[in-house]
This record gives structure tokens, sequence and C-alpha cells, in this order.
């Protein structure tokens, strides 16, 4: 992706939002730099930094969660055949469920508390981790494993010189594929029941009290959320995964 | 057996059978005696269990029945004196060439930076310097098969199982592989056990030949001494060229 390419795309995004707002003169779409000007004063001044910083802590804490539960039960399902054997059909069957149709489910379990929707997020991460490092962990050849073992290796080098190394920029594609749609569950577990996050401030806030500029803060908020997560997740593929480049 | 002595046995193979799957052995009451110094070749058509020998060897797969030994002791594992080199995918492809060689160092507990100058002195060793840096992926199939001998032979093992190593590669880079590994064999004095499709290649590294006429399960093979007992065998004396011929007599090919 190259600086200029997105650069020219931004300022044509703009622009065409700039002419639409002019042009058609609504109160629900203002021009996008009534948008920024409330998008920084709300940042600073406002609320929006905290909601932003909110709603950040859940899909952390969500990833964490998610990861550190997905990648060593993927690893550990890869060397153990009985485990996979009974594994795999249940996340095959689980996988392509979305996960958002459990929200009442956990709601009823866990209450409309903080836990309930970080639990819905780490979900949805501990799927898409879980195939994708299953799969590379899976990958590895038999040739590979014997020639570690040959020199020597226990169980505990094959998880640090194998089974982590192969891991990590798995981690990394799986975070990066589940990026949009961790943010966009959050966003709709944020909509009820809350009165902090980006989903809280864009729905109840701002759409609630007809606030069309604040709106379009959130939105811009939570969009630059999702990129930031995409960016930096994308980064870390490549750069961890480098010896994967032919 | 009783007229070696146990010391001088570096690996045998006693009576030993071994399947991947229950009732179907690969190698059956197989017998066979390696001593310290030796190189041998193993020839035989695909699918035979050629490989499956080594395997044994290197004790990766344990027999169902008889027992492999090294220096007169049953073999129940890897051993840090026998090194593998594979055909292929022996490397680790997320480690540059350089931690590939340092790995086996690593897991035998040698400081780190101990590791790495040893590594660094196996690259010069095999003239492969220059690719330190890189990962498997962007190497040329002989750097590749370079860096697993570097990594194999850092260890000071002194016997080598090299699986079809150089199969995979252009045949000037065979020739110039095939030089190294007999001249290292010779300066570090390795016992070596070489699994190859080659004819020529098996009587320039081996010393002794293994030749296995029969499909798996392999229940024995016929011997045959090398005329070169030490020297370099050379492609253009007539003797090569006898020896190779009678190899393919052996092997019933045409």
């Amino acid at each position: 992706m190259s600086k200029r390419a997105l650069a020219i795309d931004l300022i044509v995004l703009l622009a065409v939002w700039f002419v639409a707002a002019e042009a058609l003169d609504l109160r629900m779409l203002p021009s996008p730099l009534q948008v920024l000007e409330v998008f920084w004063s709300e940042l600073t001044e406002g609320k929006l930094g905290m909601h932003l910083l909110i709603s950040t802590r859940r899909i952390l804490i969500s990833t964490a969660l998610g990861v550190a539960l997905a990648a060593p039960l993927a690893i550990v399902a890869a060397q153990l055949q009985l485990l996979d054997r009974f594994l795999t059909p249940l996340m095959y069957f689980l996988y392509p469920v979305p996960k958002v149709v459990f929200l009442p489910v956990i709601l009823v379990f866990l209450g409309l508390t903080d836990t309930s929707r970080v639990f819905l997020i780490t979900l949805i991460i501990f799927f898409q981790v879980y195939v994708i490092v299953r799969d590379a962990a899976g990958q590895v050849r038999p040739e590979t494993l014997d020639s570690v073992y040959s020199l020597g290796a226990s169980r505990w080098h094959m998880l640090r010189y194998v089974y982590i190394p192969v891991t990590i920029p798995a981690i990394m594609t799986a975070l990066k594929i589940s990026a949009g749609t961790a943010i966009a569950v959050l966003f709709i577990a944020e909509s009820f029941a809350t009165t902090t996050g980006l989903g809280y401030y864009i729905m109840i806030e701002s759409w609630g009290r007809v606030a069309y500029a604040n709106m379009y803060a959130g939105i811009l908020a939570i969009s630059l959320l999702g990129s930031i997560l995409f960016l930096v997740t994308s980064f870390l593929e490549r750069r961890l995964g480098r010896w994967r480049e032919r | 057996m009783a007229t070696i002595s146990p010391e001088a046995v570096s690996l045998a193979l006693e009576q030993v059978t071994f399947g991947y799957k229950p009732n179907q052995p690969i190698v059956r009451d197989f017998t066979w005696r390696i001593e310290r110094g030796e190189s041998w070749s193993i020839l035989g058509p695909s699918g035979s269990g050629k490989s499956t020998l080594l395997y044994l060897l290197a004790g990766l797969r344990q027999p169902e029945a008889g027992r492999v030994c090294f220096r007169d002791r049953p073999l129940n594992g890897p051993n840090r004196d026998v090194g593998l080199v594979l055909q292929d995918y022996g490397l680790l492809p997320w480690f540059t060439a350089h931690d590939n060689i340092q790995l086996g160092l690593k897991i035998r507990g040698v400081p780190p930076g101990q590791a790495r100058q040893i590594a660094s002195e196996w690259l010069e060793r095999l003239h492969i310097e220059h690719v330190g840096d890189q990962y498997p992926s962007q190497l040329s199939g002989g750097q590749r098969q370079r860096v697993a001998l570097a990594r194999v032979l850092a260890l000071q093992t002194r016997v080598v199982l090299l699986d079809e190593p150089f199969s995979s590669v252009d045949e000037l880079t065979r020739e110039r592989l095939q030089q190294l590994m007999w001249e290292l064999k010779h300066e570090l004095g390795l016992t070596t056990v070489l699994v190859t499709h080659s004819v020529e290649e098996a009587v320039i590294l081996g010393n002794n030949l293994l030749i296995i006429t029969e499909h798996a399960p392999i229940t024995r093979g016929e011997v045959l001494r090398s005329p070169f007992n030490g020297e370099r065998p050379n492609r253009g004396d007539p003797r090569f060229a006898a020896f190779c011929a009678e190899v393919r007599n052996a092997l019933e090919l045409p």
C-alpha cells in the first residue's frame, strides 16, 4: 500500500463528502470540516476520548484472552490426535456461526455487564485464532519435526523453536481478519445497557440526541480504531512472517 | 558378531523388525553392522524402506522387535553423536541459515555467543558465509544442503546419516557437494550412511554399498566393497566404471 495512494484516496473521499454536504445542505450530513472540528474538541475536551479508550481496552482484553486460550489449545491439538479428532468437528461446526447471535445467551448468563461484552468479542477472536493456528501448526512437515528431534530436541524445544515461531504470524493473520468483525460486534454490544464505549457514544449520546456532527465524530473514532488494529496486525504479520515470502 | 569387539561397532541393527502399520513390516528381522569410520551407501528401489533404515539408525523410530545399538548400547532415541541430513524440509523455514546452524547447539545448551561463533565458522568453512542472514526459502538447493550439513557438523557429530541429501539439486551442484562431503568425511573421520538413488553417488561416497533388491519388507541386502578403499574415487578411472557396472548388475538394472 503506497502512502501516496492512501493520501489521494483520503482527499477524494473528503472532497466527495464535502461537495455532497454543501450541495444537499442537510442537517444529517454535516460537512467533513465541521465533523473534524467536533471530533477534535470532543476528543480533547469532551468525552469521546474516554469512550475511545474504553472501547480500545475492551478490544485489547478480549484479544489477549482469545489468543491466550486459542493458541495453546490449537498447538496442543496439532500434536495430540485424540484431542484434535474431538475438537475439529466442534470447531468446524461453531466457527461459521456468527458469534453475535450468542449475545442474548451471554447476557442471560453473565448479565448486562462488561464481562458479557468482553466474553462475546473473546469468542470471535478465539475461533478465528484457533482455526488459523491449528492449520499453521498442522502444516509443519514431518521431515522438519524429525530433523529437529534428531538434534536432541525435547518437547519444550519443539514448542520454542517450532510451534511458537510458526504460530506468531498465524495469530497476526487471525487478528487482522477478525479486527473488522470484532469492532462491529463491539459496536452492537455497546449500543445498549451501558454508558461507556463508542457504541454508546454513537447510538445513545449522539444519534439518540440528534447530535449529527457528534455521531459522525464517533463513527470516525471507531473507524480509526478498526483501521489502526488492521494496520498494526498486517504490519506485524508481514514483519514476523518474512520467512514465508519467496 | 563374535568377531567384532563392542568398541569397534559404531551402529548396529540386530534382527530388527519395524513397520508403520501393524502387520505391515517395512523391515523384517534385519541385521546390519556399521563400524566406526566406515562409509556406507544404501541403494535400492523407491519405496523399499531404505529411508526407514536411516530413521531407525537415527533413533527416530523404535523397532517392534530386535534392537538398534550405538556403541553397543541400545538406542532409545536420538543420540547427540548421530546426525541426520534430509533431502528437503530439514531446515526450519522461519530461521535464517545462521540460526538454523545454531539450532542444535542451542538445544544442547551451548551459550548463545559461542553458538553464534561456531555457526559463523561453519558458514565460512562450507563457503556460504554470504547467505547467513537469509531464510531457507531464499537459498538455492545447494546452499540449503550446505546449511543442513553445517548444522550437523557444528555439533561435532561423528556419525552422519544422509537421506538422499543431494537429489534435489542440479548436476553440477551435486558433484560439488559430493566432493565436499568426501573431503569432510576424510578430514573429520566421519562414519557416514548415505541413502541415494544414484549409483555414481553411492560409489563416490561409500566404501561399502548395501544393495537392496526386494521391495518392503527388507529382510536382507547384498554388500559390495568398493575398490577405492579410502582413496578418492575418480569418475575417469576405469575401476570406477567397472565398479558402477557391478553395482548396477547387483541392482538388476539393465
